[in-house]
């Protein structure tokens, strides 16, 4: 741990254990060498005050640490600073509790409901940065249920209802159960979305998002056709060829949320990101589909970048754009004034491979150190 | 020597920079200026291709001729001509095939299997036009497919006629959307089915489980679209496309391949005079000559296979069951379905059917303009007449000869070089 408390009302406070301080919800700050923003914005020596688990203050440390209240602890952290990631998905603390397996249609079920903030796979996700995620259904139904905005500590949700979590593919589509095709499993979506009731209805609102889970190239072509069909702007899960339908999918107003690339994965992949990036189809990277664990995410933007991707558009799939996509788009991952304190403190520049994760705050209160 | 070089070099320099302000028309240009402001249409790109023989499938071969194509239609079929420098020239000319019996769908994936009469379930909606068949099917010079289900449910939804080129959308391909309704008779749609003893296990603890419990959900079919017609309490999803059926607007393609299982869709056909009806995999169509003829109904053969024998339901093939259709007038069509082998293309299926006593000309319809009018798209496809698409192959030498490649296909008037 190289960070060092400093305190502007001297040895006294010194004194008083800094976890201490957050623990009461006390305002501090944090001054570092990089603050990551957004995107591709860095501040250099910059100052983040937290006040109430909120980001207060964001600015250069010349700017504003001289009005800081007396007595505000300053943490002094000499590497980078940038909001905690985000994944745009995942079934983190939901064990084999991600479908319910009684019907391919489940769309009432909260998938909140099943969360276990305890289970070691959101422990495993808050020490590789994630602080928070888009809890949502596994793929075993056609329309699995309604999935939340949470954080990695604590159960705490964000938005206890942002999306309606759809399957057209395999997993959803099986033999011993209606639906047993695709055919099969489009007109009933279809059949449900015209008859707009319940969720269906909140769908067509606006009032949730939809997701589609989808696989192979026909999945994604006849996901789009379903979307434009119902006027839908719907979120792809899982569809890493997604880029191949770029133009159409930006045409219809999708996004895409795909598995983070892995080492020695496929170019296609990598392929794929980027031509999303230059159609402008907001994407973002999640871990509900992934075998590779959280970790997969920081270093999956980071093999983005060597394959060709700006930094700015890779940062943002593991981040904000993450997060909108995630249905938290509003409350966290930007260090940006009035948004959560979920800040991770990295060694360097985290998309680097070789930093370290030091400290990760979720709501202003340090979760973990050194990991 | 002087003078006359700067001169020269002034008459090549000066219509150049000229050029490159202003686009100037030289040669025998029209005095009055092209009015560019107007919104034109861009000329089709025009291609000519000649042939020291054109088989149309619409009347008499023509040796020698050209097929000159205007944008992605037929603009005309001439006898002599030349193609020029810059067109091609080829044996021979045939239409693009048309196969309706391609299976080419997403097996388990193409038929709603938690029913038996499913109308309203769409074979577009299940299938992968990403899958390598479709190019195969292409190249191998088939332009035109009708998509159906699989033959698992008694009535499996509907058939749509596509391209097997183009954009991989149906929107791009699509020739005509819900074209037929497909339908099953024999073992396949029983096969998995199983009798309830005692509780439900699953949603195949349902009828049919024999052929006759087959028959028994046709017929029951019928009987409930016919109480369903001017009765809102007894309709079903997908009555109206049962009506369709009943009323001719749509054909019923029922995939039915043993000699009783064939009797049976004659007997359904007869008893709800059903207008329109073709039985797919016919093997043994040939061993009811009097049925068939009597019923009107079409079929569409299975692939030819050297034990004489059929994937589906093991029906009996012989080399001359095409003549025989023949000989009795009865609409037939010849179908590879999408087998991988080279003996499954449907060039080699015209081939078997010639060789089994069928002539040139009718073995090409069966592959052409038959099937193109038994799925209501001959309007499109199917021959090579003035108006009609683009769709040719192109052969080194005698169409379906064993020693014959095809050395290249045209879909929508676009070469597709093999």
């Amino acid at each position: 741990m190289r960070n060092t408390i400093l305190s502007l009302a001297g040895a006294l406070a010194c004194l008083a254990p800094f976890s201490a301080a957050q623990s009461e919800g006390a305002p501090f700050a944090i001054k570092a060498e990089h603050i990551l923003v957004d995107g591709g914005e860095v501040l250099l020596d910059g100052i983040v005050i937290v006040e109430g688990g909120k980001i207060s203050k964001v600015g250069l440390a010349a700017d504003l640490a001289g009005g800081l209240p007396k007595g505000m602890p300053i943490l002094d952290h000499d590497g980078w600073l940038s909001a905690g990631l985000v994944a745009a998905n995942g079934t983190m603390g939901l064990g084999p509790a991600a479908d319910d397996s009684t019907s391919a249609f489940t769309e009432n079920l909260l998938v909140a409901e099943s969360y276990d903030a305890d289970h070691s796979s959101v422990k495993e996700a808050r020490d590789a940065g994630v602080t928070s995620f888009g809890l949502t259904t596994g793929t075993g139904n056609v329309a699995g249920g309604l999935g939340s905005a949470v954080k990695t500590v604590g159960g705490k949700i964000i938005n206890l209802r942002t999306h309606l979590s759809l399957c057209i593919a395999p997993p959803a589509i099986q033999s011993r159960r209606y639906p047993t095709s695709y055919s099969g499993a489009l007109s009933a979506l279809d059949e449900r979305f015209a008859a707009a009731e319940g969720v269906y209805g909140a769908v067509l609102k606006g009032d949730l998002d939809v997701t589609i889970a989808v696989g192979e190239r026909h999945e994604i072509d006849r996901a789009i056709g379903f979307s434009k069909r119902t006027g839908l702007k719907s979120i792809l899960r899982g569809a890493n060829r997604a880029g191949e339908f770029a133009e159409r999918l930006s045409e219809a107003g999708m996004s895409v949320v795909m598995t983070a690339p892995v080492l020695g994965g496929v170019k296609w992949h990598t392929d794929s990101i980027q031509s999303l990036a230059s159609a402008g189809v907001p994407f973002a990277f999640g871990l509900a589909d992934s075998n590779a664990g959280a970790s997969s995410l920081r270093l999956g933007a980071s093999l983005a970048v060597r394959a060709g991707l700006d930094r700015a558009s890779a940062w943002r799939a593991i981040t904000s754009t993450a997060a909108s996509l995630a249905g938290a788009g509003d409350s966290v991952g930007r260090v940006a004034v009035g948004y959560d304190a979920d800040l991770a403190l990295w060694s360097g520049d985290p998309l680097s491979p070789a930093t370290r994760l030091e400290s990760v705050y979720i709501d202003g209160v340090l979760i973990t150190e050194g990991k | 020597m002087k003078t006359i070089f700067s001169l020269s070099a002034f008459v090549l320099v000066a219509p150049l920079t000229a050029f490159a302000d202003s686009p100037q028309i030289v040669g025998d240009a029209p005095a009055a200026p092209i009015e560019a402001s107007a919104p034109v249409e861009a000329a089709p790109v025009k291609f000519v291709i000649s042939a020291d023989a054109i088989y149309t499938a619409a009347g008499e071969m023509i040796e020698g001729g050209t097929v000159v194509i205007s944008g992605t239609t037929i603009a005309a079929v001439t006898p002599g001509g030349e193609s020029g420098e810059d067109g091609l020239h080829v044996a021979a000319i045939t239409p693009g095939f048309v196969e309706l019996s391609p299976r080419i769908n997403l097996a388990d994936y193409s038929v709603e299997e938690s029913g038996e009469i499913m109308p309203t379930m769409r074979a577009t909606s299940s299938m992968d036009l990403y899958d390598k068949r479709w190019e195969r099917l292409l190249n191998s010079g088939t332009t035109t497919v009708l998509i159906s289900p699989t033959a698992e449910d008694v009535v499996g939804g509907l058939t749509s006629v596509l391209k097997t080129g183009g954009d991989p959308t149906v929107e791009a391909r699509v020739v005509l959307a819900d074209a037929t309704l497909a339908g099953s008779f024999g073992s396949h749609a029983s096969r998995g089915n199983h009798a309830v003893f005692g509780r439900p296990t699953d949603h195949f603890s349902r009828r049919p489980t024999t052929r006759m419990g087959t028959e028994w959900s046709q017929r029951k079919a019928f009987y409930d679209t016919l109480a369903a017609i001017g009765n809102v309490d007894r309709q079903f999803a997908g009555w109206d496309i049962m009506e369709s059926v009943l009323n001719g607007e749509r054909p019923y393609i029922v995939q039915a391949s043993a000699t009783q299982d064939i009797r049976t869709a004659i007997y359904l056909k007869e008893e709800f005079g059903i207008p329109n009806m073709v039985v797919d995999a016919a093997a043994e169509a040939w061993r009811e000559p009097g049925l068939l003829v009597r019923s009107g109904m079409a079929v569409i053969l299975p692939p030819f296979d050297a034990q004489g024998r059929t994937a589906i339901d093991n029906g009996f093939l012989a080399w001359n069951s095409a003549k025989l259709l023949d000989d009795l007038e009865v609409p037939f069509a010849l179908s590879s379905h999408g087998s991988a082998s080279l003996n499954g293309r449907l060039s080699m299926q015209a081939g078997y059917a010639i060789r089994g006593g069928l002539s040139f000309e009718d073995a090409l319809a069966a592959v052409t303009i038959t099937p193109a009018r038994l799925a209501g798209v001959d309007s499109r496809v199917g021959s090579i007449e003035v108006g009609k698409d683009a769709d040719l192959v192109l052969w080194s030498g005698e169409p379906f000869a064993a020693t014959s490649r095809i050395v290249g296909v045209v879909l929508n008037g676009e070469l597709v070089t093999k």
